[in-house]
């Protein structure tokens, strides 16, 4: 990472002389830690000063956005600060993400809306794109969490605004989230792998399915993992390629009350239930081999007996029909 | 997206708030995060004055429950602050309907806050009003005035309560209306048993008590403290207040009228039954 000197003026400022940090990608805070916050602040102050370097006669904050706007609800007159030397565009971004990204949780859409800034800056200054190992050590992300990211950023603008609107209401009224998009996402990109035609009308797709996703049609983000296993349905269970697209235009078609697990069910389900039972089955068959070849027949238990005689009358339905 | 407020679902709600109490009030002049006074360490995200009322009115939006963290923390400088203020909290209607919720929206209640909820469409509405918090008197104060007193008595004594919740002065006055009744029916009853005469028992309240503290020296102190309520009343409810220090004086006079009313009854019914009155209401 970056580094940078520390002039260390510490000083009292009133809260009203900072600013927001506008490359602190974090956009969301949630009103059980504030409320914690603030009420640590009103006991016992605030014990550990706010970082801040300035900008004329502005004072934009580096590390300590959640404890200033604690202090400017509870009417402090100043706040203790620590004045830092201005960094560069790219020293403050990673700043920001190594300062609070690896205390606490942030929310995807929060790193994902400065990671391209980032990767600019870094090809500025190295002369290449990051790729995803050096993204991380310079961030200190996992590679997982860059992925994840990468899905959102990777949104049209209209989406990432739509998600943006939805996560700044109250967290009651939310209905889209950041794991729909991502969800979302991954399945398409498994699609349009496996029946390219759909990126054509990849746009109206989203917003088919946001549509379906708010009005309970989809009721679950996970239901779009089963969207993928019917574009995969055709090289996993053999299924028609047309009988998959057919399906797949059924859940994208704006008029029909088609959801994907319904499509799920009908296409493919029993498909993957099958296979499932083949694997348990030839699972079985290997114990019943090792029970022949280690002559333990004898010394089978009665209750495991019971269960292969039934195993054994449904085995002969099936093989007779 | 908004910088202002704790968390960024705040602007939503507030902005809600903002558009039902300007339908509401007549469009006040709204203060959005801009703090009252530097003595009071709180800035609301929303605030306005109601001139009529000489009173102060703060909004809070709060994104779980209705009951926001800042209420609990700055209720007591609140009251203590020489100017009425009256709070509410704004918060979606479904925060209301869980569990928690429910309990919150109880507490708030009887703490004197208001509520108002906003829906999926974005508008919002008072679901209860709040009182300035001066005013406030907690139901733990008000329900051991209660204990011992017959029915006659404490229902329109819990009537007089809730008229206080909406409106101080006609709280006191329904309460001065009790007390008012007891004097009557002591007087009644102290005729009929020969204490004082018919004549002096059907005079007003005032001139009641002159006669029965002449006749009963062992209940002056009861009688006295009537006599005193009543003085104290009349003085209370003919003073309009000019500006909103005048406003908190009679609201907080209210408050101690009320209680010191609450403890006249009691008292009154005491002496009155120890002289071997009824000590009960006149239902006239």
């Amino acid at each position: 990472m970056a580094t940078m000197r520390t002039l260390g003026i510490s000083k009292n400022l009133s809260p009203q002389r900072i600013e927001r940090n506008p490359e602190n990608p974090r956009l969301i805070f949630r009103q059980d830690e504030m409320d914690n916050l603030m009420f640590s602040i009103n006991r016992h102050g605030i014990q550990v000063p706010l970082t801040v370097y300035q900008d004329g006669d502005i004072f934009h904050l580096i590390d300590g956005e959640r404890r200033w706007r604690c202090a400017k609800k509870l009417n402090h007159r100043t706040v203790p600060v620590l004045v830092r030397e201005k960094p560069t565009e790219l020293e403050n971004l990673l700043l920001m993400y190594n300062i609070h990204a690896l205390r606490e949780q942030w929310d995807y859409f929060t790193i994902a809306s400065k990671l391209t800034r980032v990767m600019e800056l870094y090809k500025d200054n190295h002369g290449h794109s990051p790729n995803e190992v050096q993204l991380s050590e310079e961030t200190g992300l996992t590679r997982g969490q860059i992925r994840r990211c990468r899905l959102l950023l990777d949104l049209p603008d209209r989406f990432k605004d739509m998600l943006l609107d939805e996560l700044q209401l109250p967290k009651l009224q939310q209905k889209l989230s950041e794991d729909l998009f991502i969800e979302m996402e991954r399945s398409l990109k498994t699609v349009i792998n496996r029946i390219p035609n759909y990126s054509e009308h990849i746009d109206e797709i989203r917003d088919v399915l946001v549509s379906k996703f708010r009005d309970g049609l989809i009721p679950a983000v996970t239901d779009f993992r089963q969207l993928s296993k019917i574009a995969t349905a055709v090289d996993n269970i053999g299924l028609q390629r047309q009988a998959a697209v057919k399906s797949l235009d059924a859940i994208f078609d704006p008029s029909s009350d088609h959801g994907i697990r319904e499509a799920y069910e009908q296409t493919v389900q029993f498909g993957y239930n099958e296979k499932d039972a083949a694997r348990r089955l030839q699972s079985l068959t290997e114990f019943f081999d090792r029970i022949l070849s280690e002559n333990r027949v004898d010394i089978l238990d009665r209750e495991f007996l019971d269960h292969v005689r039934k195993l054994h009358a449904r085995l002969t339905r099936i093989l007779e029909n | 997206m908004s910088t202002e407020g704790l968390t960024p679902g705040h602007g939503f709600l507030r902005d809600a708030a903002k558009i039902c109490f300007a339908e509401l009030y007549g469009k006040p002049t709204m203060y959005v995060d801009k703090p009252l006074s530097p003595d009071l360490e709180w800035v609301p995200a929303l605030r306005f004055t109601l001139n009529s009322r000489h009173t102060h009115v703060f909004v809070e939006p709060s994104d779980n429950g209705p009951y926001p963290g800042m209420f609990r923390m700055r209720c007591q400088d609140v009251m203590c602050y020489p100017e009425p203020i009256s709070i509410y909290c704004v918060c979606h209607d479904m925060a209301i309907r869980t569990k928690r919720g429910q309990a919150d929206l109880k507490h708030m209640k009887s703490h004197g806050f208001g509520l108002l909820t906003v829906n999926q469409q974005g508008i919002a509405h008072v679901l209860f009003p709040a009182i300035p918090l001066v005013q406030w008197i907690p139901e733990a104060d008000f329900k051991p005035h209660l204990k011992g007193l017959p029915s006659g008595i404490c229902q329109p004594v819990s009537h007089a309560f809730e008229d206080y919740k909406a409106n101080p002065t006609n709280g006191v006055k329904s309460l001065s209306e009790v007390i008012e009744g007891m004097i009557t029916k002591a007087g009644k009853d102290s005729a009929a048993k020969e204490g004082i005469t018919k004549e002096e028992s059907k005079k007003n309240p005032a001139n009641v008590l002159d006669s029965l503290y002449q006749k009963y020296p062992t209940a002056r102190s009861a009688i006295g403290g009537a006599r005193k309520f009543n003085s104290e009343y009349r003085n209370l409810i003919h003073h309009w207040p000019k500006n909103k220090k005048d406003s908190y004086k009679k609201f907080n006079s209210c408050k101690h009228q009320f209680l010191e009313g609450l403890q006249t009854i009691q008292s009154l019914r005491k002496s009155m039954k120890d002289i071997g009155l009824s000590g009960n209401v006149s239902r006239s």
